[in-house]
């Protein structure tokens, strides 16, 4: 029976290759990203272990405050921390640490900046070698006066830096202007070169707290005396230190350290591998239909196997066999083409970190992940054709089925009824808000919503065909009247095949939706707020802020009129509804720290903010934003119980528990900005060094002035004194962003992409198989004098049929989600936004895609040997 | 050879020296052996012969479904070996009815549709008298809406031999029409293919192996080994039967 199963799969390779495309598809780029989340994660991994090996314990401050910017935020230990560390017992050397987020500035006078990757970091030259972590190149030296900085040796090699040059670099104290003295790096084990991971300035530590405007140490860093273990000198340390401050040993520290890298390596591939999921689940289908295909073709052999006494589970075995061999041959080809696109994804990133020359080492977890998902979706679609295989009765060996005229088994009906209701009931009530599942649960609810339609989908495939091909016949004669009626001929096969490319489409038009949606939220909110506002000066989209010297610069120039600047910080609210929430859980206060949520606040010049934008329902409305006062948005205000004011209390790692009034509600946010607006000068009381500093200056230039004059004659002198700014007119400002947006959504396109591909091909595929099983009624047409012109064509429109239903369902299921699930977004008050271009758009490419993929099959229809295909022998 | 002028009256069809080989050298077979023959227009043929006599591969070439190697055929004057892969398809859509022993209808198409298939291909519009006349002369009337899957073998045929007459073609080809039909149902479909010639004068040309077919014929051919060995005019079912088992011997 084996035999006979292997036979049948080597007979029909061409068939197992389609099937095999989906399978290689989808497993490619689910291992191709393991291999090189795996690469990332080990490289990264090899730096922290090797930088961080001499230390044996760290200490630091305990008050940590969740961060939306990544690790948590923490205050600095005094100096005094760092003599007792150096009192403590056991402990040979210790050292503080001091680091910022500078932006580093090229030759050109252009910022450095990465699109992906980790921040440029600022230390102190630590002398003790061990502690230090790294490694100068020969020819350099550590730093000893104040200009002086140690340049990691990537942004060196990368940008022609020299020991011996100098460099401009942006600090929350303004620009400075450093010699380099050394090339510093990693030694890491196994590569003769020195190594960086982020770009690195190494300064004096004096300097460096007066760039930072910091006092005392991020952490402090301790070696150990030789015999002295680090599970002793932690223990030696807490116990001599005050309760507010923190132990950690270097293990634990290098753990905590990987950690956090690999969470932020799984922000980015973690949707990336989502991506490949949804192909396996539309490449699912298409399996399915393939098997479903070659059961009902291999009708009279597996018959005439029952007949010749062949039980019903060596049938199923037959039909699995041939599902493991495909599934096997189409993961083992995948993996492999998956690993080499890891070698292209690497190239790609080399730009943001440093990863080792070669190609990425084949990791076991992308060998068994991917066999395991290949070879697992390609059984468990073959399941139920080859469960139906074994149903089929043994004088089927005579006789021969040309339509499926199965009905519709009431129990597939209800199955399907269900699973409907089901979908949507999950997609309604996740989007009430009643289930908090969030993304998870609408794409359970939308995956439900698809099989329910494939399982319903026979029931309204034909007349789905008939309808779309309503007017072939009368258009295209008896061409189109035959592809129109072999389109639904079929309703299962049709049903299945539509569905799965429905998928893709229907991903696409969320997306789009999505995009539109915002895209016109954020155009309108920015142009209508700030529509009084000419120019716009940010800091990009680096880490690092803006220094005093531009809103110096802007606050000097005659022509403009008002400017505001703008702060971020993040504050811990307790009062809120949420932080009720987590109190309720985890108790009013944390190893010392108060509970509550976290969440942005904005900073904003205190009577500009009312004159330059357009603040919707101010209430009440105010002219002055005073100090420790806040404007809250409404929408959270009526959340949270608030009204104007109440008084709330906010904590901040630098000081402490603050009360603040609610000055005012405002309708929607102000420029795609914060739910909470507090005035500059309170901000900074409350914001850490890094956080200090402007992020953001909006200028009203005096009625008359034209801004781009205005912006020609600024811009040079700005960029001069930061060169890490962006100088923009609105118009270009509000630009730049929205293509941004644009390339995040194209990208997604393409990931999409993918899926569209594999429904695509099992399109073809059933157009393909379909031409085969028909071959007699080819020969006939033929026979009695259809053209191959006209054959092609009939084959062409049953192929458009096939797509544009698929596309059609895709469409509408697409609109009526994407619209819930925007509206389901309530974060930034966006409006769903349908675009008609872009239906109709998808639309035609959903007809050409048919007739692009009826091109082969058709040809192969007409080049049917007519004598063969109607011989009576 | 007869000249134009008696082509267009007499004969509808024609095989002058027809000749089919498969192969070459050692392996080569003939499978048809300069055969030349002429089909009268009005006339009932059937062409007989043990398997492997050539006759299904003379039909095939009569009807244009395959090429000879030597010889020619003409069919109302046309020179099949002369004409384009297209112009055969249309010179089969417009000149030539078939009908096959099985498989002769399209499964999506109802019966009406099926019997106006090759003018639908063409873009003709059926002269509605005529058509009336062919489906009362096989008593589909009541039958025109149904699926080829909603009607029984010998309907099927019926709906077959329709189509062949319904174009109104010079010359009517059946491969074995009978032969998937119960003897019963085969004598219906053979009636009507006598009817169609005497009271419609349409000119058939059938393949079979059954004596019994053959007597309805106004002449049967002999084929063996790809030759043209015998005729016969006004066949019996009996003649026939003794006919072939003298040529078997």
């Amino acid at each position: 029976m084996l035999r006979v199963a292997l036979k049948s799969v080597l007979a029909r390779k061409r068939r197992l290759l389609t099937t095999g495309f989906a399978i290689v598809l989808s497993v490619a780029f689910i291992s191709g990203t393991l291999v090189i989340t795996a690469l990332m994660n080990s490289t990264l991994d090899s730096l922290i272990g090797s930088s961080y090996q001499g230390i044996d314990a760290i200490v630091r401050s305990a008050n940590a405050q969740e961060s939306n910017f990544g690790p948590p935020i923490r205050p600095t230990v005094p100096d005094t921390t760092l003599d007792l560390a150096r009192a403590t017992k056991g402990v040979r050397v210790a050292d503080g640490v001091v680091q910022g987020l500078p932006t580093i500035i090229d030759k050109n006078g252009d910022r450095i900046q990465d699109l992906a990757g980790p921040p440029t970091i600022a230390f102190n030259w630590i002398d003790d070698p061990a502690l230090q972590g790294g490694k100068l190149a020969p020819g350099g030296r550590a730093p000893t006066a104040p200009n002086e900085v140690v340049l990691d040796v990537r942004t060196a090699e990368e940008f022609g830096f020299e020991v011996g040059d100098q460099v401009q670099a942006g600090f929350p104290s303004g620009l400075e202007t450093l010699d380099i003295v050394g090339i510093g790096g990693i030694p890491v084990d196994g590569q003769k070169e020195l190594v960086a991971g982020p770009r690195v300035l190494l300064m004096q530590l004096d300097r460096l707290h007066e760039l930072l405007k910091k006092d005392g140490f991020d952490y402090i860093a301790v070696s150990a005396a030789e015999g002295v273990s680090q599970a002793e000198i932690a223990t030696n340390l807490s116990k001599i230190l005050p309760p507010d401050q923190e132990v950690l040993t270097g293990e634990q520290f290098i753990a905590e350290s990987e950690a956090t890298i690999s969470k932020l390596i799984s922000l980015f591939t973690q949707p990336i591998l989502a991506f490949g999921f949804v192909a396996v689940f539309v490449g699912a289908f298409v399996i399915y239909n393939t098997f479903s295909i070659v059961v009902a073709q291999r009708t009279r052999e597996l018959a005439l196997l029952r007949a010749v006494g062949a039980g019903r589970r060596q049938i199923l075995g037959s039909v699995m066999v041939e599902a493991v061999v495909v599934g096997l041959v189409g993961s083992a080809v995948g993996i492999l083409l998956g690993w080499g696109l890891s070698y292209g994804l690497k190239q790609a990133l080399s730009g943001s970190f440093s990863l080792p020359a070669g190609l990425p080492p084949l990791t076991l977890q992308a060998v068994i992940t991917g066999l395991i998902i290949g070879i697992g979706s390609t059984m468990i679609s073959a399941f139920i054709p080859g469960l139906r295989a074994t149903f089929i009765p043994p004088v089927a060996a005579l006789g021969e089925t040309a339509i499926d005229r199965t009905a519709l088994k009431t129990s597939r009906k209800v199955i399907g009824a269900l699973m409907l209701l089901a979908g949507i009931g999950l997609i309604g009530l996740v989007s009430a808000g009643t289930l908090d599942w969030g993304l998870a649960g609408r794409g359970i609810g939308a995956g439900l919503l698809f099989l329910a339609i494939t399982t319903l989908g026979p029931v309204f495939a034909g007349p789905m065909a008939r309808t779309l091909g309503a007017p072939l016949p009368r258009v295209r004669g008896v061409s189109g009247r035959i592809g129109k009626e072999n389109a639904g001929r079929n309703p299962k096969r049709t049903a299945i095949t539509s569905v799965a490319l429905s998928i893709g489409v229907c991903l696409v038009v969320i997306v789009a939706i999505f995009a539109a949606s915002i895209r016109s939220t954020v155009k309108s909110q920015l142009s209508n707020q700030l529509a009084d506002v000419d120019l716009v000066v940010d800091s990009g989209t680096g880490f690092a802020g803006l220094g005093p010297e531009p809103r110096q610069f802007l606050e000097d120039q005659p022509e403009v009129d008002l400017i505001n600047p703008i702060r971020f910080n993040q504050a811990t609210l307790l009062d809120s509804k949420g932080a009720k929430e987590e109190q309720a859980t985890r108790g009013e206060t944390d190893n010392g720290v108060p509970v509550g949520e976290s969440d942005f606040v904005i900073g904003v010049d205190r009577t500009a903010i009312f004159q330059i934008a357009a603040i919707e329902d101010l209430t009440p409305k105010i002219t002055e934003l005073p100090d420790d006062e806040v404007m809250v948005l409404a929408k959270t205000a009526e959340d949270n119980g608030w009204k104007p004011g109440d008084r709330i209390r906010v904590w901040f790692p630098k000081s402490g528990e603050q009360t603040w009034k609610i000055a005012a509600t405002f309708g929607s946010r102000i420029g795609n900005g914060a739910e909470y607006i507090t005035n500059n000068e309170t901000q900074s009381k409350n914001a850490l060094p890094e956080f200090d500093v402007d992020s953001t200056i909006w200028v009203k230039l005096n009625d008359g002035v034209d801004p781009k004059t205005a912006l020609a004659e600024f811009k040079p002198e700005l960029k001069k004194l930061a060169p890490t700014a962006g100088v923009n007119t609105i118009g270009d400002y509000v630009g730049e962003r929205l293509g941004i947006l644009d390339s995040v959504v194209n990208l997604i396109y393409v990931l999409l992409g993918l899926s569209i591909v594999i429904a695509l091909v099992g399109v073809g595929n059933t157009i393909s198989l379909s031409i085969h099983e028909r071959t007699r009624e080819l020969g006939l047409l033929r026979a009695v004098g259809m053209t191959r012109r006209q054959l092609a064509e009939s084959v062409v429109w049953e192929s458009v049929i096939i797509a544009l239903a698929g596309t059609v369902i895709g469409l509408a299921i697409g609109v009526v989600l994407g619209t819930i699930f925007v509206d389901g977004i309530d974060q930034q008050g966006v409006e769903p936004v349908v675009s008609t271009v872009t239906v109709a758009v998808i639309g035609v490419l959903g007809a050409t895609a048919g007739v692009f993929l009826a091109i082969r099959p058709a040809l192969r229809a007409t080049r049917v040997n007519v004598l063969a295909a109607i011989s009576s022998v | 050879m007869t000249d134009t002028q008696t082509w267009s009256t007499t004969v509808a069809a024609a095989a002058v020296g027809a000749t089919k080989v498969y192969g070459s050298g050692d392996t080569q077979v003939v499978a048809l052996d300069h055969v030349s023959a002429e089909f009268n227009k009005g006339q009932f043929t059937a062409i007989m012969g043990p398997s492997g006599s050539g006759k299904s591969t003379l039909m095939h070439c009569l009807a244009g479904l395959d090429l000879l190697t030597d010889g020619s055929v003409l069919i109302g004057g046309d020179d099949l070996s002369k004409l384009k892969e297209r112009d055969l398809t249309l010179l089969r859509r417009d000149k030539i009815g078939f009908i096959f022993q099985a498989f002769n209808l399209i499964p999506t198409l109802s019966a009406l549709e099926n019997i106006t298939l090759p003018m639908d291909l063409g873009g003709i519009k059926p002269d509605q008298g005529w058509l009336d006349t062919v489906i009362d002369t096989v008593g589909l009337r009541d039958r025109l809406s149904h699926r080829p899957s909603e009607l029984s073998g010998g309907q099927q045929q019926r709906v077959a031999v329709a189509r062949a007459l319904a174009s109104r073609p010079q010359i009517i080809f059946a491969d074995e029409p009978t032969g998937n039909l119960d003897s019963r149902t085969g004598t219906e479909i053979l009636t009507f293919m006598r009817k169609a010639v005497d009271e419609l004068r349409q000119t058939i040309v059938m393949v079979t192996h059954d004596p019994n077919a053959a007597g309805y014929a106004d002449r049967v051919l002999f084929l063996a080994d790809g030759k043209l060995v015998d005729e016969m005019y006004e066949p019996t079912a009996a003649k026939v039967l003794d006919k072939m088992k003298a040529l078997g011997d």
